[in-house]
């Protein structure tokens, strides 16, 4: 059995990084408050529904092939999963893999283990997923009704790790506990981070351990590939779609660089406290400046300034043409982006490049993570219009009809609802498109001209779509219902 | 103690109530429950129902009070409150509908207190939804149920009017296709028919002079209930797909109703065997007469079978019924589903995928009738695989259905479909 060293509950991100999900005003306005640390944690007094870091946990580790998913909560809480299997399949076929469906289990909580507890539910699934799957790892997310009625996760894994070969590792993802669905990557790492990493046995001087979204596609990995390889690097990719024993192995790299901070944060500076991986912390490299910075770090640590500072110039100049081109027919056109914190940046970033104009961001949440690169983007961008929001569709509408976009880019779930403004909208990821790198920005940049040469999609939606708000409240504050504040 | 589940199809109470306010219209859910409940339940049911999208208010565009570690400890009415008054002053529904779920019912929030203060300006109820109170399926039944208790008004009956319930949005992944063609069937008799999602008013449910049960057992307790309170009579009738089911339906509720059926069933008979009669050809010429296996809930796994063994000539295999049905309505399954010259289907009450996978593969049946979590397992055993059953993300559906005449036809072409993909 493995010895239990780390607490297995992560901390979460409200505590740890004073991170807040609401915040309205203009990009000024935040970097101003957030230098002098006087962001307050506001809430809303009108919500709609998002996502809970349960969610996220299960979205982070639900690629790994030789592993079960053990859901401990009633069945609605693994049913997602089954909308994660789309990417799931997707990612393997992108890679050349015949596309299997992940394996996962629900403890199917109903009200006398809500009562009573559902400890016996979840030894029975445990002993399941072992004799049919003999996997590897069998991960065990918590909820929050397991963590109400307070389960002890941690006890039926001692009591039943003995006989069981996987090594069993527990999630501690209680729904109600984080208001940073972020925080569900942490307590997906922190078990990974106890239960999967080895000890190395040799330092690898050439590996680089890329923590890669199941929202980046292979073609952006292929794009890291391509450059990591001009410096003689080689990218162990995890945990999407990746084994436990890549996992493992991350603690033989030389550094861990990342494909999106937000979500790899905690990994990486938890693997170089336990393992001495050390790692970068640049945000994404999209766009053109953004590239170069992550590529720069990468290289700075391996004292390869002068190789990188000759990759830069060459793909700059082989790039910098076709970037031209995008540019005389999209530049002046006004954007808004919706996004996780990371991305929130690189695409506008990226926007930036091809001359677009940003008008609005809107940031899932926001924290220390991305605030110096926010207050270069609004160095770069001018003072736009800053949305701080777990989602929340009815401040996005509000706020487009003031800023009246001509494009949007946004998340799943979200960009419809733009779309339905009329607006035509881009996804921020797209699995089979690249947007990661140098080449990111000429294929981002073409999928715009798709979107601008016909947005006949947009258009017909939005004139056949009925409203939900009341009318008024296009002309009242969009973020009238954030409480301890005062308007902005 | 509840059985584990690998891979469910079906999400929970909260996720079928959801589904089905979403459908109606001019409804406006208020979720009362933690931060990703709505998320979840539209990513995992209305979504992977065929990509079904938000409609005019889904998605993530539900209202919800996305209840946080303050509100587990100190109780989360003030937040509700909050949300309710903030929800009628930001979007204007008929009804608000507040749909409680896990958190706000362990921590024993008195919901119909608040809803109470609110009843004076608005139509607005509650229903307690938490989802270890069951499946998609008892969400629905609970929520009728509070339709029942908080809606209904006693209202003169209309002697064409029939309601029609028992069919879970996204869980019976062809709701709307299956309700419009009903209706149109219905209508073609002479009556009138509230399915809940059309433009009847839900108030009036007492006003119907039949209610149909359109499942062998979701909706019984409400059209039950709906006879003590109104005196409304009620049949149960699972889902007909196809001539002879259609016909066998209409017969009974002409009986019942006293409405003479005959021209329409032998019109409609007429029609839709011309249609089967142009596929002829190739059934005879290619020897399409293959051995099935049914994966679906009990409603689909009796109008899927009595369709392919009565009218197609198919061999059954295995009927395997994955709704998680209470006890007392197994042997009423089990007589539906008994055909003669020993085509009767073995039956499996069976919900974990694994068991399921494991049964049938005894079975070895050319073709299945599942859902898109048996796509692996079809390509292992070599069988060709429709998805008709809830969760399907390998094929997207809009407005399709499978019931009656019409649904009949399309379910032919999708099956048929299948069949000469590889060629």
């Amino acid at each position: 059995m493995t010895i239990k060293k780390y607490n297995n509950v992560a901390p979460i991100r409200d505590n740890r990084l004073d991170t807040i999900i609401t915040f309205g005003g203009t990009a000024s306005e935040l970097v101003d408050l957030s230098s002098k640390k006087c962001l307050k944690a506001k809430d809303r007094a009108f919500s709609q529904t998002t996502f809970c870091q349960e969610w996220l946990a299960m979205l982070t580790l639900a690629s790994i092939k030789d592993t079960v998913a053990i859901v401990h909560a009633p069945v609605g809480c693994s049913s997602s999963l089954t909308c994660i299997n789309i990417f799931n399949r997707f990612g393997q076929i992108l890679r050349g893999e015949e596309p299997l469906t992940g394996k996962w289990i629900s403890t199917n909580l109903k009200d006398s283990d809500a009562i009573h507890g559902g400890a016996e539910n979840l030894k029975e699934a445990i002993f399941v997923a072992e004799n049919r799957y003999k996997p590897k790892a069998i991960f065990i997310f918590s909820s929050c009704v397991s963590g109400i009625i307070g389960e002890d996760i941690d006890a039926v894994i001692g009591q039943t790790q003995d006989e069981i070969s996987a090594t069993i590792i527990p999630v501690y993802c209680d729904g109600f506990k984080s208001k940073v669905w972020a925080s569900g990557y942490d307590g997906s790492f922190q078990g990974a981070l106890n239960y999967l990493i080895k000890e190395p046995k040799e330092k690898r001087e050439n590996l680089v351990n890329i923590i890669n979204p199941i929202t980046f596609g292979r073609v952006d990995e292929i794009e890291v590939e391509r450059l990591l390889k001009q410096l003689g690097l080689e990218a162990n990719f995890i945990p999407n779609f990746s084994t436990t024993e890549d996992i493992g192995r991350a603690s033989e790299a030389a550094l861990t660089a990342s494909l999106c901070t937000t979500f790899s944060e905690y990994f990486a500076k938890t693997l170089n406290e336990r393992y001495h991986v050390p790692y970068t912390e640049k945000l994404m490299p999209v766009g053109l400046d953004n590239t170069d910075e992550w590529i720069r770090e990468i290289g700075s640590f391996f004292g390869k300034e002068e190789e990188v500072e000759s990759i830069i110039k060459s793909e700059r100049e082989r790039i910098q043409p076709k970037v031209d081109e995008i540019k005389e027919k999209l530049g002046g056109k006004k954007a808004f982006v919706s996004a996780g914190q990371s991305r929130a940046i690189g695409i506008p970033n990226l926007l930036a490049d091809l001359g677009i104009d940003i008008v609005g961001i809107t940031a899932y949440h926001y924290d220390e993570v991305i605030s110096d690169s926010f207050a270069q983007l609004k160095q770069r961008c001018g003072n736009f219009c800053t949305n701080v929001a777990n989602v929340q569709p009815f401040e996005q509408t509000n706020i487009l009809n003031r800023e009246k976009p001509d494009l949007y880019f946004g998340h799943m779930g979200e960009s419809v609802w733009a779309a339905k403004e009329g607006i035509p909208t881009g996804m921020v990821f797209n699995l089979s498109h690249l947007f990661v790198g140098y080449n990111g920005v000429v294929a981002f940049g073409n999928r715009i001209l798709n979107l601008v040469n016909n947005s006949s999609f947009s258009q017909k939606i939005n004139q056949h779509a009925k409203p939900i708000y009341r009318e008024n409240w296009l002309n009242e504050n969009p973020f009238k219902y954030h409480n301890g504040g005062e308007l902005k | 103690m509840s059985g584990i589940i690998e891979k469910p199809r079906f999400t929970c109470a909260l996720g079928g109530a959801l589904s089905t306010i979403i459908a109606i219209n001019n409804h406006v859910p208020i979720i009362h429950a933690g931060p990703g409940c709505g998320v979840q339940l539209f990513y995992g049911q209305t979504f992977t129902s065929g990509f079904r999208g938000s409609g005019w208010i889904g998605g993530v565009a539900v209202p919800s009070t996305n209840t946080y570690e303050k509100e587990v400890v100190f109780g989360g009415e003030s937040r509700l409150k909050e949300q309710i008054e903030n929800t009628i002053e930001l979007i204007d529904g008929d009804r608000y509908v507040v749909l409680t779920g896990c958190t706000s019912e362990l921590i024993g929030d008195d919901i119909k207190g608040i809803i109470n203060e609110f009843k004076d300006d608005v139509s607005i109820i509650f229903a307690e939804t938490a989802g270890f109170r069951g499946s998609s399926y008892e969400g629905y039944e609970i929520l009728l149920d509070a339709f029942i208790d908080q809606v209904v008004k006693d209202k003169p009956k209309k002697p064409n009017l029939v309601n029609i319930i028992g069919i879970v949005p996204s869980q019976d992944v062809f709701w709307e296709g299956n309700l419009t063609e009903m209706e149109r069937i219905l209508n073609e008799i002479g009556l009138e028919v509230n399915t809940l999602f059309n433009d009847q008013d839900i108030e009036g449910l007492s006003a119907a002079s039949l209610n149909i049960v359109l499942s062998p057992w979701v909706g019984v307790k409400s059209a039950q209930k709906l006879e003590e309170k109104y005196g409304t009579p009620y049949i149960v009738n699972p889902i007909p797909i196809g001539v002879d089911q259609t016909n066998t339906f209409l017969q009974k509720i002409g009986k019942i109703l006293d409405v003479d059926v005959s021209e329409v069933i032998a019109r409609e008979e007429a029609k839709t065997y011309k249609s089967i009669d142009k596929v002829a050809d190739f059934i005879i010429d290619f020897d399409v007469q293959l051995k099935f296996a049914t994966i679906t809930d009990s409603n689909y796994a009796i109008a899927i079978n009595k369709f392919f063994v009565n009218e197609f000539g198919w061999i059954p295999s295995l009927a395997v019924i994955s709704d998680e049905i209470p006890k007392e309505y197994k042997e009423l399954i089990r007589n539906e589903l008994s055909f003669e010259n020993t085509l009767s289907p073995d039956i499996l009450f069976e919900s974990d995928t694994f068991k399921i996978h494991e049964s049938i593969e005894k079975d070895a049946p050319e073709f299945l009738f599942g859902s898109s979590l048996d796509k692996d397992f079809a390509g292992t055993i070599g069988a060709t695989k429709l998805s008709v059953a809830f969760p399907i993300t390998d094929r997207v559906i809009i407005d399709r259905g499978y019931a009656g005449y019409k649904g009949v036809i399309n379910l032919l072409e999708d099956a048929l479909s299948e069949v000469v993909t590889p060629f």
